[in-house]
């Protein structure tokens, strides 16, 4: 089989990608206007919010290749679940990550039980749980089957959680993005420009990911 | 039917081995007293911090309990026999999560005593509404926690995965749980904390439905 980048397909959208992402970072170093009292830590938002949109993502297409997984047995889904919470993993640990840098300035501390966050966190070490059972589950067909169940379980538990901790740190109210889009329709477009350069990132991931699954796979079988 | 029969395969073989509650109440009460020398503080201060200690006391014991759950399962391949025979998955489920509801809450009864011993909780009047709470609460603990527990013991780190599941998996119930009480304890309004009494609800139904649609997923070979 031949290696991810010899199809035109994907060398083409890895390209493209990065001609974006690059553009993408241009506007928001020089471009974005500055938001008054929070200088240039507001720039984070451009960051931040795609990173956790990309992880929502990247957890939703958790949940519903786990279902497919377990009613139609294909392991191809399994790879399909296994791609999406890797890549959605890793925006979750940025999210961890570029929370606090701009909790910092803003709050004054980097970690506050603000509830995203906190929920975030919660998400995370599920996930790292998610990765052990594939990895100790004992024979592939078991352990992919747990995943599944634990994808599904996660996903689930995600809103719970996200209620119990709004609900149990109620003094921390605000956000990156919060009340930023009133101040100036520019912010919006680079902000949406962002987002659409995020998921094509993600994108990327994923077929990378489902690329390796596959030949994975296809040594499995051999 | 089913159900009932399964149930009582449970508590009868506890009955005769009586290995969970009693490894369940013994570590309870060692970890409810390494508490009470931990925090040698006093009685007034411990008020605040009860609520949480008696939550994470019943947490590290379910895990123990959860533990054995399914290791006398796995004692003489019996999990195997279970499975061969005609019943619905779902009701093996539902089974183990009544019998471990059913250990855990005869642990907390033979445990309690000893957090108003040694920990000054007063339990008094507070008893009607506390029983509430933890009947609840265990229900919750049990349902996840045999989910997880059916799936962790069967893999090579069972051990380990077991508790590194369930507690983010639980963190909803254990702040919900603390939080109510402490509400209990403080004699507050009970509409003050209807809130956490919904979330632990919606946990209970929704995982108890979960565990019951894909609990024959986790226990196919």
């Amino acid at each position: 089989m031949k290696s991810y980048l010899s199809y035109d397909k994907n060398k083409l959208l890895a390209i493209g990608t990065f001609i974006i992402v690059l553009v993408n970072l241009y506007l928001i170093i020089y471009v974005a206007p500055m938001v008054p009292e929070q200088e240039w830590a507001q720039r984070i938002f451009y960051y931040h919010v795609p990173l956790a949109w990309n992880s929502f993502l990247g957890y939703l297409g958790v949940l519903i290749c786990s279902i497919l997984y377990l009613v139609k047995r294909d392991p191809k889904w399994d790879i399909w679940a296994l791609s999406m919470a890797e890549s959605g993993t890793v925006f979750a640990f940025l999210i961890l990550i570029t929370g606090p840098i701009w909790a910092k300035p803003i709050w004054g501390s980097p970690w506050t039980w603000e509830p995203r966050l906190t929920t975030t966190l919660i998400l995370f070490l599920l996930y790292i749980g998610y990765f052990m059972i594939r990895e100790f589950g004992g024979p592939y067909e078991r352990s992919s089957r747990y995943a599944a169940v634990l994808g599904i379980l996660a996903f689930v538990d995600v809103p719970i959680i996200y209620f119990a901790v709004n609900f149990w740190a109620p003094g921390v109210q605000s956000h990156p993005q919060r009340g930023i889009g009133g101040h100036d329709p520019n912010i919006k477009y680079i902000f949406f420009f962002s987002l659409f350069s995020f998921t094509l990132i993600l994108i990327n991931m994923i077929r990378y990911r489902l690329h390796a699954g596959r030949l994975e796979q296809k040594r499995l079988e051999a | 039917m089913q159900l009932l029969t399964l149930i009582k395969k449970e508590l009868r073989q506890e009955m005769r081995s009586k290995e969970s509650i009693v490894s369940m109440t013994v570590f309870g009460v060692t970890v409810i007293l390494l508490f009470a020398f931990a925090f040698n503080a006093a009685p007034a201060e411990f008020q605040r911090f009860l609520p949480g200690l008696i939550w994470m006391t019943y947490l590290f014991v379910s895990i123990l309990g959860l533990l054995r759950s399914f290791a006398s399962e796995k004692e003489m391949d019996a999990f195997a026999a279970l499975l061969s025979s005609p019943i619905d998955r779902g009701n093996i489920f539902l089974a183990k999560l009544i019998s471990f509801w059913i250990f855990i809450m005869g642990t907390q009864l033979l445990t309690m005593p000893l957090f108003s011993a040694f920990l000054n909780l007063k339990l008094g009047l507070n008893l009607p509404l506390l029983s509430g709470v933890f009947i609840l609460t265990d229900w919750s603990i049990a349902a996840i926690g045999v989910m997880i527990s059916g799936m962790g013991l069967r893999t090579r780190m069972g051990e380990v995965l077991v508790p590194v599941l369930l507690f983010p998996l639980l963190s909803p119930v254990l702040i919900g749980a603390t939080k109510v009480t402490a509400g209990i304890l403080k004699s507050e309004a009970l509409a003050d904390f209807n809130f956490w009494v919904m979330i632990i609800l919606t946990f209970a139904v929704i995982f108890t439905l979960v565990g019951y649609l894909t609990f024959g997923s986790i226990s196919e070979e």
